[in-house]
């Protein structure tokens, strides 16, 4: 199993290089970065920034050498190189990170992102962990009673939760929950933001500080049920059909035979085995909690690393964009790789040699 | 004691009518009611896709900004938008748009993913290796992330949309047809074809594709769902089909400003692409099941 994590190791190491390589190129192919306004403007005599300035400001970003060369500079930096290159960046292997160009001027992308990671974490987790609370129980659920009506209304649900657009979904949330629970007096959640600005008062639950539990609570509860939605309907899609497999096994038909109740029979034996493919989905599909997380974070505006990622597209700050991408493609690549050990830990039938 | 002997001639002894195999899968496709109203809700919807140009009351462009934000009234039958733009037409243009951008790149993608998967799972060894590295490398790509890179670097166009969208999808078919030819390669009736001095090509395009059409129909039609929502979504964020040309998604950027003005703006694209998708879903769920080739009639 060593060998085998070992070797895995390496080639997700390479695999990242490679795919950091494919980004920076990508990007560079991209229309827009900082000076294109400046450019702009240059055209009208009153206003010229002159050349001079442009090309100083080009060497300040970094942005006049070559493309290969920026992307050596942005892995390891320029200051160890000599003369006319040398600048002042360590390199993201040395934990320099950029600056952002428009989004948050000159601030360190390291810093931005540090900021708003915990906000998204803690989307991701209570999303992560409501999904996984609905889902596997009504999955198990829905299979053990087949066909009954709790099964229909299961399916027909996770049909519903599988074509809804989450962004809609959102907006139809902030549309009653928010706007319209407000208009009739009834206690109504916020719009937006992670933590609201000023107190306010929510008939039935009092005056509500910004910054406090309950308020942080109340911003949470709507993006987390949106961006749980596909998971629960997903996930119990998923528990359903590996247990209806598991249940119709030889060994299940023993258990009963042997005269378990159905309780045990259910939970010690078929269970298990049930969850072992549902683990290994579930493991793959957490980067998608953080694509999932870009498009409710928008809809919210709440400041998390989706956000952030939409508002750098938007504006065209590929320093942060290239960062958040490195971050994505880890994500993605470590999740196969816990995918893949937790698959050969719970299933004793698998050896890695 | 003898049998009395049935005077049956051959004819009559046939008593099961044969069904083409359309019919039996038409049959089959029947029983799902669900699925039977989702095709009449698709068809209706491709109606209105190819009769827009003619049906719309106004142009979907046609800007009215002292009467933004109406209610539905005689004039415009789901009201206005804030610029005055009728909804009812932009909804109707929406819907080409939508189904187009989804048909078309889900077909694109299937078929550049039928073609990998037939090659890759014929010819095996190095061809296979390579192709499935290939689809797996394909298939680590964050989608959502990516697909706002190349919008902005492509500059977002319906067509370009569309390639994005197919260059995303096509993996799934790959794997499928991968699936099937591995499965016939080894059958009697290719060693047959093969013995016969049939060319690789004919097999390939004469045995294992038909073969493989069932899943890919499934394929086809939960893919189109799938890729609706993905385009939406684009285009919601803005990177996607860009105004004045309306698409359900983008119909939907930026509607929180205005949601107070006229909360129904926000609710009919949304609802549109919500029971297009599940309607498609619900037909590719029938589909499969009718198309299951493990079922007896």
């Amino acid at each position: 199993m060593t060998n085998y994590l070992i070797r895995r190791s390496l080639s997700m190491l390479i695999v990242l290089l490679i795919s950091t390589m494919a980004i920076f190129a990508l990007l560079t192919a991209a229309p827009g970065g900082p000076l294109d306004g400046l450019r702009m403007r240059s055209s009208s005599a009153r206003d010229r920034v002159s050349t001079e300035d442009i090309k100083r400001l080009e060497k300040m970003l970094g942005l006049d050498k070559p493309a290969y060369l920026r992307y050596v500079v942005w892995l390891l930096g320029d200051d160890w190189l000599s003369g006319d290159l040398k600048g002042e960046r360590h390199g993201v292997l040395r934990g320099d990170w950029g600056e952002s160009w428009k989004v948050a001027q000159s601030q360190e992308v390291m810093m931005l992102i540090k900021s708003r990671l915990p906000n998204t974490l803690i989307l991701m987790g209570t999303s992560l962990l409501l999904s996984l609370a609905v889902a596997i129980p009504i999955g198990i659920f829905s299979a053990v009673k087949q066909y009954s009506k709790l099964d229909y209304v299961v399916t027909m649900g996770s049909f519903v939760g599988l074509s809804m657009p989450v962004f809609w979904f959102g907006i139809m949330l902030i549309l009653v929950f928010a706007l319209k629970f407000k208009e009739w007096g009834l206690p109504y959640l916020p719009t937006g933001g992670v933590a609201a600005v000023r107190t306010y008062v929510i008939p039935g639950l009092g005056t509500v500080q910004p910054g406090t539990l309950l308020d942080r609570v109340l911003h949470l509860l709507m993006p987390t049920v949106v961006l749980s939605l596909l998971y629960m309907a997903s996930w119990s899609r998923f528990t359903r059909a590996s247990m209806l497999e598991v249940l119709r096994q030889d060994y299940v038909r023993t258990a009963r035979a042997k005269g378990l109740i159905e309780r045990i029979v259910i939970t010690k034996h078929a269970l298990r085995n049930a969850l072992i493919p549902v683990i290994t989905i579930i493991a793959l599909q957490l980067p998608g909690l953080f694509t999932g997380a870009i498009m409710t974070e928008t809809v919210f505006a709440y400041t998390g690393m989706g956000r952030l990622y939409y508002d750098s597209m938007t504006q065209s700050d590929w320093p942060i964009v290239m960062v958040i991408l490195f971050i994505t493609a880890i994500l993605y690549v470590l999740s196969s790789l816990v995918a893949d050990v937790t698959y050969a830990v719970i299933d004793p039938r698998i050896q890695y040699s | 004691m003898a049998v009395a002997e049935l005077e049956i001639g051959p004819e009559e002894l046939l008593t099961t009518e044969e069904m083409s195999q359309l019919a039996v899968v038409w049959q089959r496709f029947r029983k799902h009611k669900l699925a039977v109203v989702s095709l009449f809700l698709i068809v209706f919807l491709l109606a209105v896709a190819l009769l827009a140009p003619w049906i719309m009351p106004y142009p979907y462009q046609e800007i009215d900004v002292p009467n933004a934000f109406a209610t539905p009234s005689a004039e415009h039958w789901l009201g206005t938008d804030q610029l005055g733009r009728d909804i009812l037409s932009r909804l109707m243009w929406g819907t080409r748009i939508s189904l187009y951008v989804g048909i078309v790149a889900t077909l694109l993608g299937n078929s550049v993913g039928i073609f990998v998967g037939a090659i890759s799972g014929y010819y095996g060894r190095w061809v296979d290796m390579l192709l499935m590295r290939l689809t797996d490398f394909f298939l680590t790509l964050p989608s959502l992330p990516l697909l706002l890179v190349l919008s902005v670097i492509l500059n977002a166009s319906v067509d370009v949309v569309i390639i994005i969208l197919a260059s995303l999808g096509w993996m799934q078919a790959a794997r499928l047809v991968r699936g099937v030819v591995l499965s016939l390669r080894e059958q009697e009736f290719i060693e047959a074809s093969h013995a016969l001095g049939m060319s690789d090509w004919k097999i390939i395009t004469r045995h294992m594709i038909p073969n493989s059409m069932a899943p890919i129909i499934v394929n086809i039609t939960l893919g189109t769902g799938t890729t609706i929502i993905v385009e939406a979504a684009l285009s919601f964020l803005g990177f996607g089909v860009r105004p004045p040309i309306p698409s359900w998604g983008n119909m939907l950027n930026r509607v929180q400003d205005y949601v107070l003005m006229n909360p129904l703006l926000a609710v009919y694209p949304g609802l549109c692409i919500f029971l297009t998708v599940l309607a498609f879903n619900f037909m590719g769920d029938g589909l499969r099941d009718a198309l299951d080739p493990r079922l007896k009639m």
